[in-house]
This record gives structure tokens, sequence and C-alpha cells, in this order.
């Protein structure tokens, strides 16, 4: 997903994304400010604590001391994290099958290069959204790849475009109403709006339902790799759309019942899971959690559909929790000594293989410590499909329609 | 203890389950086992780059692995073997003329964070590899090597060329040993005892106390063995010692690590004007020689006196005169 957002992540933590029509932000206070920041918020709000111009060389040592104390107590609560909390991974309430820490050995690593990823037996999948925002229309061109290292590629391209003022009904003043009542709801150019939700669904719903749906019936090789959540919000919440909901379920039930597959998301939010992952040697990885209460708590938290005889949708989506999100691991594992952990999901039944398998092509870029496989499949959805892609042909377009510039956009036109 | 943990911590990492790496053989041999370097990499030590738009002809770049760096010096020797795994397979001859330069994967060179961390002596080393540019000299084709019309192909494996491979290319045949060529611990350059090579066809430059003394003086003795008689005009009198074996301690170490013995060369003769000294009197073989004007050609004196056509007139009336008595 070239276009990261950390609500993607959601089913596999704790917390929800927040919504207007939920109660708003966890209350704080202020002595809760002033541990977290070393200040107090009168003297964050009070200007004559604040420095004039640049002053870099304020900047600079702050940095310097802030970063290096940080990094201190970090290392020191690594220490406590091997010594408190590995050992009761294992045994914790609610720890699914498998639970704890490993560590792999270098001759794994290298079995798994060569048996494996190196002879294509991983194929990966990413995807990209590109808007083009005009007031007229709005142009999404999703692209989706798959590449491994023998060589197999392939994408597939779909655009949608959304017009608000589609003439042709016999009231020219109730359709002139809709288009400003719709246009109202919509959010500024480029950007995302919850009261939007066709935006968001174009934007990111369909592009994680068809990057699951490529690595379930595209890709050959026995195992998947994928970037983000395996169970999306997106796909869980249908993105406002019951129909969304209703295609991905069988969609995500068919890549758990695959098995074979391990997600690796790029900014994932789950600070509880990072504090673990950050107390890994290389080569070490934890198995945490499952899917299955996160997917629980958003089918019991969340606004679903009713429906007036049979199951509701959040019954469907509770259900699928209970019987695939459990089969769901989530864990992190570090491959470098110089990158940061990453979180990965896989089945449970082959969450050894799938650590193994995201390590090995992890540790192909130490500065990263993120799966290779990942960041060709997204290079080549960014070359095949990029913003240059798109704009070119669609300013075109509004020069053969005699307006070449009334309708971009000012970023569109910024030189 | 595991990895510097102690008590709880080290028992709480554990192995991977021997159950989970069964199944990982397993579905490796299901996939008809680990993929292996094909034969014909063997022994490589790189693969050529994708060209980019600032490639140009003649020239190739070759990644090496970290590993090999210290394997390739500049001027190496190097084929390239291209398409092996098509029907047309082709293979290169090139030469390394930059490099070996090592680059970090991902990161720029000159990027903040490494210069930082040169700077402030920070125990970070990100993994790297390797980098050259290689010339290529030719394609090989029936055992010569012809002008390339065609560049190697990306991903085609990189061999050094081994010192006897080296020699044979360079065409570095012959009986007398001149030194090692630049570059190479283990290429002798030769030269054949052809007469018409040594004559015309050779000459030494270099800056002082470079070794051309020291050249000369092997090749003499070389030379000699291959019965060329050998006269040097030795103005500074520095080759009046050759019959000695040196005492120079760096020249005795060179030797000994190239596995030779310090010898003089035999029935050498030292040649000097009467009334001048030589830079050494003790030579076994030792003559002085002068010029007897009285034997010397009229012409030979008037080219050395370099006399206009009304001096030699009169330069002949004298030598007849002289002559005639």
């Amino acid at each position: 997903m070239s276009d990261a957002d950390p609500t993607s992540e959601k089913p596999g933590q704790l917390t929800l994304p927040p919504d207007p029509s939920q109660p708003g932000p966890p209350i704080t206070d202020a002595a809760e400010f002033h541990t977290s920041f070393g200040e107090t918020l009168d003297q964050a709000l009070d200007l004559n604590t604040w420095h004039h111009g640049e002053d870099l060389a304020h900047l600079y040592g702050r940095l310097e001391q802030e970063i290096a104390e940080a990094v201190k107590q970090e290392d020191e609560l690594r220490e406590r994290v091997r010594k408190v909390v590995f050992p009761r991974l294992e045994a914790r309430p609610g720890a699914p099958p498998g639970a704890g820490v490993y560590r792999a050995e270098v001759g794994n690593i290298e079995k798994t290069h060569r048996g494996l990823l190196f002879n294509g037996q991983v194929e990966a999948c990413d995807g990209t959204s590109v808007p083009f925002d005009t007031l007229p229309i709005t142009i999404v061109q999703i692209g989706v790849c798959t590449v491994s290292y023998r060589g197999d590629q392939g994408s597939w391209v779909h655009r949608l475009y959304r017009r608000d003022l589609r003439l042709g009904g016999t009231d020219p003043v109730k359709e002139t109403l809709d288009v400003l009542e719709q246009r109202q709801k919509r959010s500024g150019y480029d950007g995302a709006s919850r009261k939007d939700k066709l935006s968001e669904l174009a934007r990111r719903g369909v592009m994680t339902f068809a990057e699951r749906l490529v690595l379930m019936n595209m890709c050959q090789a026995p195992w998947r790799m994928g970037h983000g959540n395996p169970t999306p919000y997106e796909l869980l919440t249908g993105s406002g759309m019951k129909e969304l909901l209703e295609k991905s379920l069988p969609v995500l039930t068919n890549l758990v019942e695959h098995g074979r597959f391990v997600f690796i998301p790029s900014s994932p939010a789950d600070r509880l899971a990072l504090t673990i992952g950050n107390a890994l040697r290389p080569l070490e990885y934890a198995i945490i959690d499952t899917l299955e209460d996160s997917i629980v708590h958003l089918a019991e938290t969340g606004k679903y559909w009713q429906v007036a005889s049979g199951p509701g949708y959040d019954e469907r989506v509770k259900e699928f929790g209970r019987e695939y999100g459990k089969k769901i691991i989530k864990g992190v594992f570090r491959a470098s000594e110089l990158a940061p952990a990453q979180m990965f999901y896989a089945h449970a039944d082959n969450a050894h293989e799938a650590a193994l398998i995201a390590m090995a092509d992890s540790v192909l870029q130490d500065d990263r410590g993120f799966p290779m496989l990942i960041d060709l499949a997204d290079t080549l959805c960014r070359t095949t499909f990029g913003r240059e892609t798109l704009v070119a042909p669609t300013q075109t377009a509004y020069a053969e329609a005699g307006e070449p510039l009334r309708y971009l956009t000012e970023r569109q036109t910024r030189r | 203890m595991a990895n510097g943990d102690s008590g709880q911590a080290a028992a709480a990492v554990k192995a991977v389950p021997a159950k989970a790496l069964q199944e990982l053989d397993a579905e490796i041999a299901a996939a008809g086992g680990e993929l292996l370097e094909p034969a014909e990499y063997a022994g490589s030590i790189g693969r050529t780059l994708f060209d980019t738009p600032a490639s140009d002809d003649g020239t190739i770049t070759v990644l090496l692995p970290a590993e090999r760096v210290k394997e390739v010096t500049h001027q190496s020797l190097v084929r390239i073997k291209s398409g092996i795994k098509s029907t047309d397979p082709r293979s290169y001859l090139g030469v390394v003329v930059s490099g070996p330069f090592a680059e970090p994967f991902a990161l720029r060179a000159d990027s903040p964070m490494l210069k930082t961390v040169a700077v402030q002596g920070v125990p970070m080393l990100p993994k790297y590899h390797g980098r050259v540019q290689v010339e290529i000299l030719g394609e090989e084709i029936d055992g010569g090597v012809v002008p390339p019309r065609r560049r190697p192909l990306p991903n085609s494996p990189v061999f050094l060329l081994s010192g006897e491979d080296t020699a044979r290319v360079l065409r570095l045949e012959g009986e007398v040993r001149i030194g090692l060529a630049d570059s190479h611990e283990d290429v002798e350059v030769r030269v054949p005892t052809q007469k018409s090579v040594w004559p015309r066809h050779v000459g030494y430059l270099g800056t002082t106390g470079g070794g051309k003394s020291t050249t000369v003086s092997g090749e003499i003795a070389q030379l000699q063995a291959a019965k060329f008689a050998i006269i040097l005009l030795d103005t500074e009198g520095e080759y009046t010692a050759i019959n000695e074996p040196s005492t120079d301690k760096r020249m005795l170490d060179a030797l000994k690590r190239r596995g030779f013995q310090p010898k003089g060369i035999a029935n050498t003769h030292v040649y000097h004007l009467v009334g001048r000294e030589t830079r050494n009197p003790a030579h076994p073989n030792r003559h002085q020689f002068s010029l007897q004007f009285s034997e010397l050609s009229p012409y030979a004196v008037m080219e050395i006196l370099e006399l206009n056509d009304a001096q030699q007139e009169r330069f002949w009336k004298a030598y007849d005169i002289t002559s005639s008595r």
C-alpha cells in the first residue's frame, strides 16, 4: 500500500480509529502532558517560552539531549522487557498456541533464501492508488502488482471515474441542488474526509480488496506475501459499503484457509507489539497474539448495517473474527541490528515458516529490516501506475476538451 | 546463557521448533530443492549490472559481494560470460579500469547519517557491495580476441583471470622476465629474446628510484644467458658494480618474497677513460681506454669538429701534407 494509512492496521490493535460519530479522543490531563513532554501545558502555550526564529543552536542541543536520554532509557527498557515480558508471553492468558520468543539461526535464513525466496516460492503483492481530483471529475487509478525473485511479475489496473454531475434527468433544478449537496459533503481536493465515504472507498477499500484478491486468485507461488494487515479495517467495515464487506469476507476467508501467507505492515501503530519487538535481537521473533479479539472488538463497537432477519453484518464480522481471526497470529521480528523491529501476521499453523520468510527477506536490506520483496512490488507499482501515468493523459484530455487550466488545482499547476 | 541473556530471559528465547523446520524442509523439497548457483556461475566474483543512461560504450559496471572486493585490483583482467543460459552465449575479456569502490546498500554513501557515523566513531557498518568499471577489451572467438560488437548482458557472471590466463591474454610469454605487471601479484611480464625486439622496441620510463636500473640489470643477466652481447654506455657509472650481488635490504627482501637469490653478473668488463675514475675501481675486469687522434678517420674528425666547407678544404690539405710525410 503506497499511501499507507495507520487506520488500515486497526484490526491488529487494541484501539479503534477515531470516528466523528463516536465519542471524542481519549481525555488526558495536564499532569499526563507534563509527564510525557517534560514541561507543563502552560509552558508550551506561553509564547515567552518559545524561541525567536529558527534557533538552530537550541534545537540541536535539545534534540541531542532528548534523543540521547530517550535511547538510553529505551535500552534499559529493552533489557527489562526481555527479563520480565518475554517469559510471560507464552503463558499469558489468551496467548495463542506457540506464543513466545524464538531465535532463528543463520542456517535457517540461508535455507529459506535458497529454498523458498530465490526460487520463486514466495510472491509479494502491493498496490497503489493515485487520485486526480478536479471539480468536474475525480479519477482514481488503482494499480496492483505482484513480483517474485524468480522474475515473475504481474500488474493489474483499474480506473474509477467519479462525476457528481451526470445530466439526464427531467428535473434540472433538483439535479443542481443534488450536485451542490453532494459537493458539500466532499472533502477538499486530494483530501480524505470521513463524510466523503465514497472517496475513501475508492482510494483504499477497492485497492486493499484487489490486493488480496490478486494474492489469492492470480498468484501461483505457494507462499503469498502482503503489505499491511491481512484483514484490514477497510474491508472489515466495507469502507462504509456493505457490498464491499460482503465481497471481502469470502476473500479473507479464502486467504486464511490458504494458510501460507505472511503480511508485514509499513507503519504499525501497535506500540505495545513494537516495544516487545524493540527488545528482540537480530533474527529473533515473537508470536504475541491473534486477531480474534481485535476483530470481534471492531464488530462490537463499529457501526454496521441492520438487517431485517438473520445475523446482522456485525454478527458476520464477529463470527469471522472468532472462526478465522483466531487463526491469524500477530508477531514481531527483528532482522537487523540497525533497523527497527517489524510486525508480521501469519496463519497460526505456519507462523514459524512465515517468520523465517519475513526475516530472510528483510535481512537483504539491513538498513530497513523490511522485506525487500514488498519494496520490489511497491517500486513496480509506482513505476507502472505512478502519478505521472495518470496526470499527463488527464491534462491532455482537459486540453482537448477546451479547458486546459480552468479545473486544475493550484497543486496540479505548481512548478 | 544465550546472547548475553541470563536466567529467565535466556530460557524464554527458544530455538525455532523442530517441527516447523521439518515442515520447511518438506516444503523446500516439494518445490524442487534449494536453489543452487548454476555450475556456470561457480567461481564468479560478481555480476554485470543493468545499463543506465550514463552508461558508455566499451565499459560496463560490475557489482561484487563485499567479501570478494579484496580479490579485485585495479587493472585486473576479467572474463564475462554473457548469455550462458541462452542459445547465443558469448565471452568477453575486460580490464578493471576504475574501482573497486565500496558502496552501501540502499543508503547513499554521502548520506548525513553515514557521515555522522564516520565522524562520531559509531561502530556501525551497513552492508555494502563492491563496484568496478570494466573496459571491454574484446570478445573471445575461436581462441582469439576480436573487437566487441555487442555488450555483455545484465547479470552475467564475471570471472577473475588467473595470472597464467592474464599472461596468455596479454601475450606476456618470453624468456626474459621484466617484472610483475602493474596491480598483479603473480603476472610476470616477459619478452622473447628476439634481436628484432630488443634493440628497437624497448624503453624504460619511470620516476627516480622507480626501479629502472634494477630492471635493466636483471635483463642484462637474462640476455647474457641468452648469448646476447651487451654494451652499456654508463655515464653515471651506476652499472659498474653489476658483477656484485645486491646488498640493499629492500632489494634482498623483494628477492626473498619472490624466491630469488641475490647474485652478480659474471663476465662483465668496465671500460673507463684514461685519466678518469670509475665508480667501481675494484672491478676485477677494469680497463682504461682513450681516443688516439692519429688513428681516427679524417671523416670522423671532420664530423666531430663540425667543420664547414672552407674548413674541410683546409683540413684536407693539412691532412694530405702530413700524411704524405
